[in-house]
């Protein structure tokens, strides 16, 4: 097979389903330091990796992004201003709160 | 003499512009990874790749190498223009990754950053950083890739076909 071939086999969907749930566990993971299983279950939405949190009786969606300047950010539903989770002592106590308001 | 195994495998995918210069982005995945997984991965990470230059991706090297004689050029593609990712890893050490001829729709509006909200931008950070087809890029030390702190594009010489430039 020819290399254009093995790369327009790939471009179709290099990235997987497997691997947008685990890019979100990792980055779950490295960011809050906790198991994303802890937290909910990572599923795939409209192509993105998220995490589906039930708390309080509510499933809350946590999606993420990646800002211009490299940056990951996070957001809560359907909100378009992502939290802000640098103020809390700790980006878990920060998602905890921003959950609990 | 003893031989030993490197701790990485170094997947390298050869880029050429218009004026027939090569240059090269090299991405380093761990010695234990599977032949046959490695070049999964590195297929994936061409495709991931491409979308984000202007210049010709004419090959890669897996163990086995891999080339691609002929391949149509783009006028505009010069690979002396890289972009340049800064990498953190999970050791704290740094490294960077080359990618020859990047699009300037990939470039921030000041026309040098890196603009990392762009979708096929963020999809190929992803796949540095967070790993493509089970396999986690590594740096030279062997540990895991885990962020890009910078990025930006950057002018370096590269290699001329039949007339080697050095620096």
């Amino acid at each position: 097979m020819e290399l254009e071939e093995l790369v327009n086999d790939e471009r179709s969907n290099p990235i997987t389903d497997d691997d947008r749930i685990s890019h979100t566990s990792k980055m779950v993971q490295r960011v809050f330091g906790v198991e994303a299983a802890q937290l909910g279950t990572v599923e795939v939405i409209d192509g993105k990796g998220v995490l589906v949190i039930n708390r309080n009786g509510q499933q809350r969606r946590l999606r993420w992004a990646r800002a211009p300047r490299a940056h990951v950010q996070w957001f809560l539903d359907d909100d378009p201003a992502p939290l802000r989770l640098s103020s809390a002592r700790t980006p878990l106590i920060g998602l905890i709160a921003e959950l609990d308001s | 003499m003893a031989l030993a195994l490197k701790p990485t495998i170094s997947v390298v995918f050869s880029f050429r512009d218009n004026d027939n210069k090569n240059s090269t982005m090299e991405v380093l995945i761990p010695g234990a990874t599977a032949p046959a997984t490695a070049i999964t991965f590195a297929t994936g990470m061409a495709a991931l790749a491409v979308p984000l230059v202007d210049s010709t991706l004419t090959g890669f090297n897996v163990v086995i190498g891999y080339r691609e004689a002929g391949a149509l050029v783009i006028g505009s593609s010069d690979v002396e223009n890289k972009a340049l990712f800064l990498m953190t890893a999970a050791n704290a050490q740094q490294s960077s990754v080359t990618l020859p001829s990047p699009l300037e729709s990939i470039l921030q509006g000041n026309n040098q950053d890196i603009d990392y909200s762009n979708a096929d931008v963020s999809d190929f950070i992803d796949a540095l950083t967070l790993g493509l087809s089970g396999v986690q890029p590594v740096n030279a030390s062997g540990s895991d890739l885990t962020g890009v702190y910078d990025g930006y594009k950057q002018n370096r010489r590269s290699h001329v076909n039949g007339r080697q430039r050095k620096g």
